[in-house]
């Protein structure tokens, strides 16, 4: 692997990486838009600069030597999702069928 | 164990590894999961918004991405033996990485001595339990960082020693990534 090669590839991993990391604070930090477009705003922030950092530091892509590296991130994405999206539904409709009506409206209220 | 000598690219313990920090994005999701469903069970008491700092988080974000960042060229300058730049990037890693750990330390150290421990409300619980683990497994890289080191004093760069350099600096960027998940859903998300 040729050295400038790999040089640049951290060096336009980290940059990226910043700009991510600074748009998201700053985009927070100055409500520069409504809420809800800015959660996903900065939830798309995080996967960009994870994707960054997974292709210029980590070197997972489409290359051929590496195919195995992102079919099982792949899988471990699928898991993952599994996991945290079940997660989240199940929770939530636990909270809205066994909440007492006290409860909840006292919550609702927060 | 000597065997033949494989390319790093398609050596088997590399992709072993990966295999693993995969498995351990598995744990980190399950504690984002949990932490998702219990951040507003503050018992009446604090919550993200009246704890958090951001502009704190964004400078422990800078020192750890930095880190990850010295952390590749640390692997670079091993992999074509400059050695005097290895060390060197390696200690400024490891200076980077106690850095952020000693910032984590000390904001935890704050919040407990405020009344606002792991044990004060699920919120909290959560909390501690997602940035502790993590906090956990950078201590465990730097630890690992300084073994790698001193081995690497000892015997030079080896088959095995750019081998274990190699797992280790997987490790390390694989810890930055989390921290991005952590540095958006908990510091972030609440100041929205």
């Amino acid at each position: 692997m040729n050295f400038r090669h790999s040089l640049i590839s951290y060096i336009v991993g980290f940059a990226l990486s910043l700009l991510f990391t600074f748009a998201a604070y700053g985009a927070v930090v100055n409500q520069i838009f409504p809420s809800s477009i800015l959660i996903s705003l900065i939830v798309l922030f995080a996967a960009g600069q994870l994707c960054a950092q997974l292709y210029f530091f980590l070197r997972i892509g489409w290359r051929g030597e590496q195919e195995w590296n992102l079919i099982a991130l792949t899988f471990a994405i699928v898991i993952i999702v599994i996991v945290v999206g079940g997660t989240l539904w199940i929770m939530n409709n636990l909270a809205h069928n066994l909440m007492p009506a006290d409860i909840e409206a006292y919550l609702d209220r927060q | 164990m000597s065997g033949t000598q494989v390319s790093i690219h398609k050596d088997p313990t590399v992709f072993g590894f990966w295999i693993y920090v995969l498995s351990d994005c598995v744990i980190f999701a399950s504690l984002f999961a949990t932490y998702a469903v219990l951040h507003s069970a503050t018992a009446l008491g604090a919550g993200a918004r009246e704890l958090f700092s951001p502009p704190f988080a964004l400078l422990e974000t800078l020192i750890l991405l930095t880190s990850s960042f010295t952390g590749g060229l640390a692997m670079l300058t091993a992999r074509h033996e400059r050695m005097r730049e290895f060390f060197t990037w390696s200690i400024v890693t490891f200076s980077l990485g106690a850095l952020f750990v000693g910032l984590e330390i000390n904001e935890f150290s704050r919040f407990i001595a405020e009344g606002h421990g792991p044990d004060s409300s699920a919120f909290l619980s959560s909390f501690f339990t997602l940035v502790g683990t993590h906090g956990m497994h950078v201590i465990a890289g730097l630890l690992w960082l300084v073994v790698l080191a001193v081995q690497t004093v000892i015997w030079g760069i080896t088959h095995v020693t750019l081998r274990r350099l190699t797992l280790w600096s997987i490790f390390w960027h694989f810890l930055d990534i989390v921290w991005i998940f952590i540095f958006t859903i908990v510091y972030l998300l609440p100041m929205v």
